[in-house]
């Protein structure tokens, strides 16, 4: 079996077939994260008895004629911020170094319900706060078409998982861009799905208006597969809600008289001009395949990344004051009094990006900056959100690169946050508009991944994945594999 | 406006976080930089508009009282770092002084 050809449907219908066995399937995967996981450090923690033993009661499930789930034998790889029972589940932190999940997320009990098979944790940006998974407290992941340079982030350990077939499929967490940023730098497909889609019920919370889980994986069928067992209402969650949903034929088809937006402030001075050069080929190529390309305004875009960035760092500086030491995670020191040992262990255990985040937010959300700050962001959000409700009774979908540059080199904007945040550029605006973005992969610069991103209004992942679909099935470039160490 | 050293130590008190000398130096450059440019949402006039946080939009989601199992309770004890007979240790919150 080539790891590389495996798929959703490949993968249940081989099982069915007993072509071969979950089992077979396992360990085959376990091969590769075992010879290639050390040079790019996607896996936080590898799942390796715990696989298998799921693939054994798989194997006797299939046995007994029982064809549960369509997502039968999909080997899911998670990214590290998702609760799983009795799985060690650090996001990235020194402070929850020891921490094991009490109960499954959601979303993992759904996957597991549809047949998936769980093989490890996956690296991140501690707590999802990064573009290059250099902040995680565990060292950063490699882009595995070319080590010397980042996977992107937060969720790189994902990406990276996946360009180098070490899983079928991996969860990422995309709050600003988390997941279609290191799915674009390590090319492979990652989709965010709808505010309110898919639960966060397990979820470590960085920002709360704002996050959301979903796939990554090689090819857009796969990440719909895995996007519709997960998706829909649960009421852990609150913000999630029941809409309707697609089955997995109607994304495929053509779509002529589509008509897509090309937002002209998605082409800025100062991104890479032979990435814009790749976005703008594939533009030519959705109109060959029918689709009307249409030039869009939206002069609210460059504001939207302030939006994003007061937003989530004043939510996260409230949600991230749980880390106390009592109920979890490192141990409080011993000092004179509660407050000192509650600063001293943060101070300790805390990255840096993680305390720069808490600061500003801390200052967005206090008094007498709170109107200027995180007030007037919600206010700019709600005026942002009502520009892609307009832009959307012109267009059917948006289309725009998905990061300004190809993957850049470890370390280079580690030292400068300002620099490193401007990488989440065009993938902030769709966040804060609570729609759902993909991306996938649409050529190569210098040897390395360019992103297509796509657009739709929110809870229209229907047409964000036919699209998507269509692009990708006229081309090649999700066949093309990351060359293994 | 820009942050000076005593201003993130004093934020970073609000925020319950020790930083050393070092950090505050650094963070007061860094922070202000990242302040420069968030600060042109203030370049928007969004005087006539009222506070959408989305409340007006969505219906009451409560759910019934009903007991049922969540989780696992002994992992979660077992996840504090000082448990005693299953009894987490807190330290004391009231200060001294």
């Amino acid at each position: 079996m080539r790891l590389e050809n495996l798929h959703v449907d490949d993968i249940r219908s081989s099982l069915i077939a007993k072509q071969y066995s979950a089992v077979e399937l396992v360990t085959a995967y376990l091969k590769r994260v075992h010879d290639v996981n050390g040079s790019l450090n996607a896996f936080l923690t590898v799942m390796a008895d715990e696989a298998l033993e799921q693939a054994r009661a798989l194997d006797s499930r299939i046995s007994s004629g029982e064809n549960a789930g369509p997502l039968l034998g999909t080997v899911i790889a998670v990214k590290d911020n998702i609760l799983m029972k009795g799985v060690r589940t650090t996001a990235g932190s020194k402070i929850l170094d020891t921490y094991k999940g009490a109960y499954d997320a959601t979303v993992v009990d759904r996957l597991r319900s549809a047949g998936a098979l769980f093989i490890g944790k996956t690296n991140l940006d501690e707590f999802g706060m990064g573009a290059s998974t250099e902040n995680s407290a565990y060292g950063a992941t490699k882009n595995p078409w070319d080590p010397s340079r980042v996977a992107g982030g937060s969720s790189g350990g994902s990406a990276a998982a996946i360009a180098t077939a070490m899983s079928c499929a991996a969860l990422g967490t995309d709050t600003g861009g988390s997941i279609r940023q290191p799915a674009s730098l390590c090319g492979v497909v990652g989709m965010r799905p709808t505010y309110g889609r898919v639960s966060r019920n397990g979820m470590i919370a960085l920002s709360s208006s704002l996050d959301q889980i979903g796939p990554v994986t090689k090819t857009v069928g796969d990440a719909a597969a895995v996007f519709l067992a997960m998706a829909g209402r649960d009421s852990l969650d609150v913000t999630t809600v029941e809409k309707q949903l697609f089955i997995p034929q109607e994304i495929l088809g053509d779509i002529t008289g589509m008509r897509i937006g090309v937002p002209k402030e998605y082409f800025i001075e100062g991104m890479d001009p032979e990435v814009e050069k790749t976005v703008r080929k594939a533009l030519k190529q959705l109109e060959k395949l029918g689709a009307k390309i249409q030039e869009v305004h939206m002069p609210l875009t460059p504001y939207s990344l302030a939006v994003y960035y007061i937003t989530v760092v004043s939510e996260a500086s409230s949600n991230l004051a749980r880390y106390d030491g009592v109920r979890y995670g490192s141990k409080l020191p011993r000092s004179s009094t509660f407050r000192e040992a509650y600063r001293r262990l943060r101070g300790d255990e805390l990255g840096e990006e993680v305390k720069r985040r808490i600061i500003l937010g801390t200052f967005s959300l206090s008094q007498g900056y709170f109107d200027r700050y995180y007030l007037q962001a919600q206010k700019v959000r709600a005026r942002i959100k009502h520009e892609f409700t307009k832009v959307f009774d012109t267009v059917d979908c948006l289309v725009a690169p998905t990061s300004p540059t190809v993957a850049f080199a470890l370390g280079e904007k580690f030292s400068d946050p300002l620099t490193m945040y401007l990488s989440d550029i065009f993938t902030t605006p769709a966040s804060i508009a609570d729609a759902p973005g993909i991306s996938v992969p649409c050529g190569f610069v210098r040897g390395l991944p360019v992103g297509l991103q796509f657009m739709t209004a929110p809870f229209d992942e229907k047409t964000l994945f036919k699209v998507a679909h269509a692009y990708e099935q006229a081309t090649d470039w999700h066949t093309r594999m990351a060359p293994l160490a | 406006m820009s942050f000076t050293s005593q201003d993130i130590d004093h934020l970073s008190r609000l925020a319950g976080i020790r930083l050393t000398a070092g950090e505050k130096e650094k963070f007061s450059s860094q922070l202000s930089s990242v302040l420069e440019y968030v600060k042109k949402i203030q370049d928007i006039d969004t005087s006539g508009d009222h506070v959408d946080f989305h409340l007006e939009k969505f219906h009451d989601v409560t759910e019934k009282d009903q007991v049922r199992p969540y989780g696992d309770a002994e992992k979660m004890i077992e996840a504090a770092p000082e448990v005693r007979d299953r009894l987490i240790r807190v330290p004391p919150v009231k200060d001294a002084s």
